[in-house]
């Protein structure tokens, strides 16, 4: 093996690519060549402080890589219980808008109910007062006669 | 007993400098030799497959190596 053929060799023996034989014979020769020992030490060397001070950032293509291995991943059976939980939280704020609603319709329907009687009451009380021609807050036998008008106090004797 | 797991502070300069020299040289290198570098070098792809994702021929590979390798040698020649 010649010195030029050395030289256009130095790449494949360098990344082993070179056959047994031809790569005794390169040896052999960088043995008895200076030159090309020479060269080639610093040929390698280069490539060999590469190799000795690998990056810490992500290598090329890391996202690449690390994406399709993500999609080639089965699926995750770590959160089934998740839609469970999901339906039951729907279910329970459905049930409490459902109650709030009735409630709400029925202190509706009696704050209407209680509109309507205060009406008459005050027409009642009106009238006593007409009848007796002045105040009726004076007038004891009125305030008795309102007193029982008052549902409350038709029930519990005074 | 002196631990020799332990590295001075001027090994560790000079060792991040090196780092640092690497990484500007390589850099420096023409996008296709750089991406060349990478695959064959820390990728540890042989040069069928750089070729394919290159698309390129491995002879092309192999001149963009060799070229690539003559210029981290003149780069880096003062730390081998």
């Amino acid at each position: 093996m010649n010195c030029r053929k050395v030289h256009n060799l130095l790449d494949d023996r360098l990344d082993e690519r070179l056959d047994p034989s031809s790569r005794s014979a390169f040896d052999a020769h960088l043995a008895d060549c200076p030159e090309c020992r020479e060269q080639w030490e610093a040929y390698s060397g280069a490539w060999q402080i590469l190799g000795q001070h690998q990056s810490i950032e992500p290598s090329f293509g890391f996202v690449e890589r690390t994406m399709r291995r993500l999609d080639e991943m089965p699926a995750s059976h770590g959160h089934e219980w998740l839609p469970v939980f999901r339906w039951a939280a729907l279910g329970l704020t459905v049930v409490a808008l459902g109650l709030g609603g009735i409630m709400g319709w029925q202190r509706w329907e009696t704050d209407q109910d209680v509109a309507q009687q205060e009406p008459a009451a005050v027409t009642e009380i009106e009238s006593f007062a007409q009848i007796n021609h002045g105040s009726f807050f004076e007038d004891l036998e009125v305030i008795a006669s309102l007193g029982e008008l008052s549902p409350e106090n038709k029930s519990t004797p005074q | 007993m002196e631990d020799s797991s332990v590295v001075s502070p001027s090994d560790q300069a000079m060792h991040r400098e090196l780092h640092e020299h690497i990484q500007a040289s390589i850099a420096r290198l023409p996008e296709q030799q750089r991406v060349a570098v990478i695959l064959c070098r820390y990728e540890g792809l042989p040069y069928e497959e750089i070729a394919k994702i290159m698309k390129c021929s491995v002879s092309a590979v192999k001149s963009l190596l060799h070229r690539a390798r003559y210029s981290l040698r003149e780069a880096l020649k003062e730390y081998y």
